[in-house]
């Protein structure tokens, strides 16, 4: 199994490990390792589909794989990339500090933990390597890091 | 030189200039027709940004570190202004829309409120703020947008209301 992947298992079973034993807190926190997840199979994905790296900074990989950057390395499908764009959009959320009500912030994690749960499943439907159909393989090209 | 010459030529004004171009092509990257970032760029923000960069480069008071904060106060009331934009676009999808009052600075806050809270409404948004962290200003000027239902949202603190 690639490092990658390691990684991803590895993030979405802390999430699981906190659900079941905090199933009513840390909402960002999960919120957080669920996006990890799905930052790690999409780094396995696209070293595997089109060997690339996408990079190491969140916005290098929204240079080098959304679909409608002018520098982009390799070519996702829009619904994949949209599916990671929201839950990067959670994880960010979920680290944002400026929530002067932490009641608020913290039902708002409880919604958005829920909507990340889905958003993970939608995107593994294209990230597993032994479903990806919708892609070709292609010859590697330059990187932006 | 003029102040304005000099205020063109300044390198505030070069980033400003840079944060309107990238502005104005996210507009048209995303379909938006021409005349929206033509109004903004043109009509409103540009000649606003020169007449408020010539009060502070006229005023005596005012410092170096403290031009540098007042330039980023223009970037994120365009940016600000940006997002209104959009809002009044896609208006018809949102119950309501707040820029919330926040205890970070450096950054922009949205709670969008959706009439219907779908993958695809959300995504309506999120391909917005997408557009715009395709750009390389946006790692210097945050904009986070959360969505919230109704009930949570008429609890929150906001600075203005967009919708």
């Amino acid at each position: 199994m690639s490092e990658y992947l390691n990684k991803s298992r590895y993030n979405e079973s802390f999430c699981n490990a906190i659900t079941e034993k905090f199933p009513d807190h840390f909402y960002d926190q999960r919120i957080v390792a669920l996006f990890y997840c799905a930052i790690h199979l999409l780094k396995h994905f696209c070293l595997e589909q089109y060997g690339e790296y996408v990079g190491d900074t969140h916005h290098a990989i929204i240079l080098n794989a959304d679909p409608k950057s002018k520098s982009k390395i390799v070519d996702l499908p829009s619904g994949m990339w949209e599916e990671y764009y929201a839950l990067y959009n959670a994880s960010k959320n979920a680290r944002y500090e400026g929530f002067e009500d932490q009641a608020i912030f913290e039902a708002a994690m409880k919604i958005e933990y829920q909507e990340a749960r889905k958003a993970l499943t939608r995107f593994k439907l294209y990230a597993k390597p032994a479903e990806s159909t919708e892609v070709q393989k292609s010859t590697p090209r330059s990187r932006k890091s | 030189m003029s102040t304005i010459e000099h205020i063109q030529t300044s390198p505030q004004h070069k980033f400003i200039q840079s944060i309107l171009n990238g502005l104005s092509e996210m507009y048209r990257e995303y379909g938006e027709e021409v005349e929206t970032s033509k109004v903004l760029y043109e009509a409103g923000a540009k000649n606003e940004l020169v007449t408020r960069l010539e009060s502070y480069l006229n005023d005596p008071l005012v410092q170096l570190n403290d031009l540098s904060i007042r330039v980023k106060e223009i970037a994120f009331d365009l940016i600000n202004e940006v997002v209104k934009v959009f809002c009044k676009r896609e208006q018809e999808n949102f119950e309501a829309v707040l820029r919330t009052k926040s205890n970070i600075k450096n950054s922009l806050h949205y709670c969008f409120v959706l009439k219907h809270d779908t993958p695809a409404n959300r995504n309506r948004v999120l391909s917005f703020l997408n557009s715009y962290e395709r750009r390389d200003f946006s790692k210097e000027f945050p904009v986070y947008i959360q969505f919230l239902p109704k009930d949570l949202s008429e609890k929150i603190a906001y600075a203005e209301r967009l919708i």
